[in-house]
């Protein structure tokens, strides 16, 4: 993971560095409401981010499509938009959720899964090894899915998205304190069953 | 992915004690979260269509906040002493459950839910239906699932695991379904929606059937075995809350484009216009959407005081095709309340098919149809 981790992936990955990124944020957000071009600096910074999200979130048949819509509906609204206090990435993954649950909706399908794909153990050193660490993932990728909704969601924004507590909470509409117990939870509980 | 990383990456997960096993569950979910990054193409075709959203000025979406009515049910209660006492312990946490589980849908916080308050138990797993909602747009119903202590909380699954039909034995289809599990342990809430477009036009009340085909809890012990208990079948019936349809069928053609809109129906949880149009460029009718907003006098969907809820300003004008070809577009908003002239204004209408090669095709509009509604 840390191998394909960007700059802006990596200061969104740190609540340390969230409120630079925010910062940062809200001033290429005025950009993009003064100048339509501007917008694009927002996108790259979100696209890989989002469309990861969506990966998990509708799947990766969906995700490219769904991508599409939430920066044609962030770029529609973002004349109106007003922080009151939610980041601009907050209210981005936002849009990707409702999205995501109107395309299950437009297509009759279920959210139910809300799981990451079967990992890849990459260049293991030897096949026992990749075997291993297969099987590892799948062990992983099981327990993700006694867990609910709400939990693979969190873990999917965390992990999926690179979202700090602080961005899940504006996502969630849940205090970062709350966010914070709720995955250090999800994380205990998968640690003594991961072994 | 070395370990180091993920301690750079996730400090807020990771104790400063040093914990190994933390640590390597931290990296295996990221390894197991990895996605590739957005396609190449997507950004080019996005490019494009950034330009011509910009170009055609794209509207912003908006909601009016939404009437508050409650209206108190006399559903059925229990079924029996012993489960009412069983069911009695858990009252008190269950009930702020789903009203919080109500949070998370469109609309549901504001809706007259009537209470259901039916309940059966297998094999220690009890499932009460809690609350339920019913007009012309969508049938909702909360329900949660008690499970024995040891076993994992259980929303019992909804993927062809959950169906509701009429009296008729008429199918009204899923469309959405959400779980959150209770601060009080083997407690678990779940919400289903279903597409009631098919229900008969002014019935005042609705008799419906919904089974779980199975709920399924796994054993909290890590070799333990699964239970599984159902089918669980519920009958009961919900007031339909009042709407309106109007009905239009009315075409307007933009740039030699015909757009037809067949009829708009308002309900309290959902208001739809449904749409005609052809799809082109090669892509699938389902790939096509139209962006849409709704105004009449003194008000706009796109400038109405949004609620407290910013993501709610996107929430609207949503899009399905339904099973006779229409394009549906909804708003999640009340409009019951609006009366008079309404202008409903097609602003542009696009297909985008992501299979590769990634096609993509738009329309800018607008197609705008005037109408009244007493």
């Amino acid at each position: 993971m840390a191998d394909s981790l960007v700059g802006t992936e990596r200061l969104l990955a740190t609540p340390a560095c969230a409120a630079v990124a925010d910062d940062d944020e809200a001033a290429l957000v005025r950009a993009a409401q003064e100048r339509p071009e501007a917008f694009a600096a927002l996108y790259e910074r979100h696209v890989d981010a989002i469309y990861r999200y969506l990966q998990v979130r509708a799947g990766t048949d969906d995700a490219a499509d769904l991508t599409q819509q939430v920066f044609l509906k962030a770029f529609a609204g973002l004349p109106k938009y007003k922080a009151r206090g939610l980041p601009f990435s907050a209210w981005l993954f936002r849009i990707a959720r409702n999205l995501a649950a109107d395309r299950h909706r437009s297509r009759f399908r279920t959210p139910e899964e809300l799981l990451p794909g079967v990992a890849q153990p990459g260049s293991a050193a030897n096949p026992e090894e990749t075997a291993l660490r297969t099987e590892m993932y799948e062990r992983l990728r099981s327990l993700l899915a006694e867990l609910d909704l709400e939990k693979r969601e969190l873990l999917a924004l965390r992990f999926a998205a690179g979202l700090s507590s602080r961005q899940i909470a504006g996502v969630t509409g849940r205090s970062e304190a709350a966010v914070k117990k709720q995955l250090t939870r999800i994380l205990r509980t998968l640690k003594e069953k991961y072994g | 992915m070395k370990l180091n990383h993920a301690i750079d990456s996730y400090p807020d997960l990771l104790d400063s004690d040093h914990d190994a096993a933390l640590e390597r569950l931290v990296v295996d979910l990221a390894t197991l979260y990895r996605g590739a990054a957005a396609p190449t193409v997507l950004r080019t075709t996005l490019d494009a269509a950034l330009r011509d959203a910009g170009s055609a000025k794209a509207p912003v979406n908006s909601r009016t906040p939404r009437h508050r009515r409650f209206r108190l049910g006399a559903g059925a209660l229990g079924t029996a002493v012993a489960l009412a006492l069983v069911l009695g312990g858990v009252a008190y946490a269950v009930v702020p459950l789903v009203s919080r589980l109500l949070t998370t849908e469109q609309g549901a916080p504001s809706l007259p839910m009537r209470t259901i308050g039916q309940s059966q138990t297998q094999h220690g797993v009890t499932v009460t239906l809690e609350r339920g909602y019913a007009d012309a747009n969508r049938v909702l119903v909360a329900y949660t699932i008690q499970v024995p202590s040891g076993f994992a909380n259980s929303t019992s699954g909804i993927d062809g695991k959950i169906g509701l039909a009429d009296a008729q034995g008429l199918t009204l289809p899923l469309i959405d379904g959400q779980g959150l599990n209770g601060d009080t342990p083997h407690v678990s809430a779940g919400l289903v929606t279903f597409d009631a477009e098919s229900l008969r036009s002014g019935i005042a009340t609705v008799s419906l059937r919904l089974t779980f085909l199975n709920v399924r809890a796994a054993a909290e012990t890590l070799n333990g075995a699964a239970l599984t208990a159902g089918p669980f079948t519920f009958s009961f019936s919900l007031p339909v809350a009042p709407g309106r349809v109007a009905t239009i069928a009315r075409t307007s053609v933009v740039k030699g484009v015909p757009v037809t809109l067949e009829r708009v129906v308002i309900t309290p949880s959902e208001t739809r216009a449904y749409l005609r149009f052809a799809a082109t460029a090669g892509i699938s009718a389902d790939d096509w959407n139209a962006q849409a907003h709704i105004s009449g006098t003194g008000w706009d969907s796109r400038t109405l005081q949004p609620p407290s809820d910013p993501a709610d300003l996107v929430t609207t004008g949503t899009f399905f095709v339904n099973a006779r070809g229409e394009h549906v577009t909804t708003w999640s908003g009340d409009f019951v309340g609006h009366h008079g002239e309404w202008t409903l204004t097609v602003d542009w209408i696009w297909g985008a098919d992501t299979s590769t090669p990634i096609r993509q095709d738009q329309v800018s509009g607008p197609w705008t149809f005037r109408f009244s509604l007493p």
